[in-house]
């Protein structure tokens, strides 16, 4: 389940590269070739195993002066479609992760 | 007393000190709608005791001396008032008669640090209207006020400088101080060069004009080389990145809806685009050879005669390389020899590649791959791998490879990699010895279940491969 809390952090065996901007993702398994447009290419890039999904959220709102409701809209399907097609992956957060290892 | 203010241009926030009060009442009135609270500064500046006043009506300028800048008045190059120390990013400055040059130097302190973290400044008005930021760069009486004025839908951010710098993906417009400005932060979408005119009309600009242009409206704090260096590459970056029109327009008209317009048909385009890689787009461009070493356990007869000898990259230098092609926006990563799986540190290059997020794609003879190296592959995501057969059967592919055996070695190794689910393509270089072959070479890939492909026979380098040619045709002639 999707929560506002929860950390995505890239599969790191998806290769991809930043062109004009624009993000270029590789699907392995499959071949396929994807063209990010610009809001999902920030999205994308905002995706870095920290932090959580309402920063990004907000990072967006910030970015595009979107209205909050749309920028929540949007990255939460976009998210939602990457981690489906597990091209991200939920990582535990910090704190959960420091009690297990003690 | 001393007395302490912080204020924030560009992201970057300085504060300044000083036992002057009416320097500080100056300065916080000019800096009014830029003051910050913020607790970590960046900057900090000191105005210490004061100057004579002077008639000079030069204004400052820095200039670099010793490991610091120092702020000289352009028509008195003897008396510094004041310098940077770039490393503690602390500014000494005198208290001035001329209030003017006091704020002017402290402007230029920021642009000196704006510069340094990437930024440049620009001699532009700015505007914006629903989160998009537009700048208008141009000289006095170019129509930078005037075009802010005939924008009635549009907020004007500032008339007279603009600074602009990278942050993350995109870039961003802040005013400087100056009169009207409003300390706003934008996301820049185009850049207008005004031009009064008798009609509206934009003309998109190619980079390469546009830099120039750009350039001629930019602030140098200083001419110090390697602050020059990093403007002229900003400018560079920019021009490359956002949309750049020269406007033409007429006094006294709305031009509101020409920008909507032009913004509207950009948008179509850029989601026509979008939706899938556009047609023109060469995906050629983000494919790169990487020749991890010249040896090769094979001794195939139409290539290593013309390889030379012996010459492998060290780990160090496929880094190196690595992180240049991956800089430059190369995706799709050919790892190639020779052989590569000969490669002293194959799995190292590999993995480090893998990290650097580049898609792999292994050019190899075959006959090196065990169980174990199939499974590696696979677990470091190989994207394809290319295995060159040369023949349909094994006295052709044999005879043209040098080496007894190969054949049953390289159709194991396809095998294996076929088993790990790798996606793997049989290549075959048509030459004079085996093109009656072709067709069963063919039948060889179907029967194992992989694909099939013929590709001329190249090494990566062009010059290599003209030379190369040259050779094998005259041996051909020859023979």
């Amino acid at each position: 389940m999707l929560s506002l809390e929860t950390i995505f952090k890239k599969n790191d065996k998806v290769p991809w590269r930043v062109i004009e901007g624009e993000a270029i993702l590789v699907k392995v398994d499959s071949g396929e070739v994807s063209h990010l447009n610009e809001v999902a290419t920030e999205i994308w890039q905002a995706i870095d195993g920290q932090r959580k999904l309402s920063d990004i959220i907000k990072h967006i709102h910030d970015s595009f002066e979107v209205k909050r409701e749309e920028a929540e809209k949007d990255t939460l399907e976009f998210l939602k479609a990457l981690a489906d097609k597990k091209i991200i992956i939920a990582v535990d957060p910090p704190e959960k992760k420091k009690i297990k290892s003690k | 007393m001393n007395k302490s203010l912080k204020v924030k241009i560009a992201g970057l926030c300085a504060e300044i000190r000083t036992e002057d009060f009416e320097a500080f009442s100056f300065l916080r009135s000019k800096f009014i709608d830029f003051l910050s609270d913020q607790k970590k500064k960046n900057l900090t500046i000191e105005i210490k005791g004061k100057l004579p006043s002077s008639s000079n009506q030069s204004l400052p300028r820095l200039v670099f001396k010793e490991g610091k800048f120092y702020f000289f008045l352009e028509k008195n190059p003897e008396i510094s008032l004041g310098h940077i120390d770039l490393e503690r990013r602390n500014c000494c400055i005198s208290g001035f008669e001329d209030r003017y040059k006091l704020l002017h130097s402290v402007l230029l302190y920021f642009a000196l640090f704006i510069e340094k973290s990437g930024g440049i400044i620009l001699h532009a008005s700015a505007a914006y209207k629903n989160g998009h930021g537009f700048i208008f760069p141009g000289p006095a009486n170019a129509g930078k006020s005037t075009i802010l004025k005939q924008l009635s839908d549009f907020c004007p951010q500032t008339e007279e400088w603009t600074a602009v710098k990278k942050v993350g993906n995109s870039f961003y417009v802040w005013s400087i101080p100056y009169q009207n400005a409003l300390n706003k932060k934008k996301k820049l979408q185009y850049i207008f060069f005004p031009k009064k005119g008798k009609l509206v009309a934009f003309k998109r600009l190619k980079q390469g004009e546009a830099a120039k242009r750009l350039l001629r409206n930019c602030l140098f704090s200083t001419m110090h080389p390697e602050l020059v260096g990093k403007v002229i590459a900003g400018v560079a970056e920019l021009t490359r990145e956002i949309p750049c029109y020269e406007l033409e327009f007429p006094l006294n008209v709305r031009i509101d809806r020409e920008i909507d317009n032009l913004i509207e048909s950009d948008k179509k385009r850029l989601n026509r685009r979008r939706k899938i890689l556009p047609e023109d787009f060469d995906l050629s461009r983000l494919h790169e050879p990487l020749i991890l070493t010249w040896n090769c356990n094979l001794l195939c007869r139409h290539c290593r005669p013309y390889l030379p000898q012996d010459e492998t990259l060290s780990f160090s230098d496929v880094k190196k390389h690595l992180d240049r092609l991956a800089k430059n926006g190369t995706l799709f990563l050919h790892l190639t020899g020779g052989e590569p799986l000969a490669h002293q540190d194959f799995w190292k290059v590999s993995s480090y590649a893998l990290k650097k997020t580049f898609a792999l794609i292994l050019h190899t003879n075959g006959t090196l791959i065990t169980p174990e190296i199939g499974e590696k592959l696979k677990s470091l995501n190989f994207l394809h791998v290319f295995v060159t057969v040369l023949g349909g059967n094994k006295q052709t592919h044999d005879h043209l490879t040098g080496v007894e055996g190969s054949f049953e070695r390289t159709i194991s190794g396809l095998r294996i990699l076929k088993e790990n689910d790798l996606d793997v393509i049989l290549s075959t270089t048509q030459l004079e010895e085996n093109q009656q072959e072709i067709p069963e070479i063919r039948e060889l890939a179907e029967k194992l279940g992989v694909k099939f492909r013929i590709v001329p026979f190249q090494t990566p380098n062009k010059k290599e491969y003209e030379e190369f040619n040259q050779c094998y045709q005259k041996n051909f002639q020859e023979s």
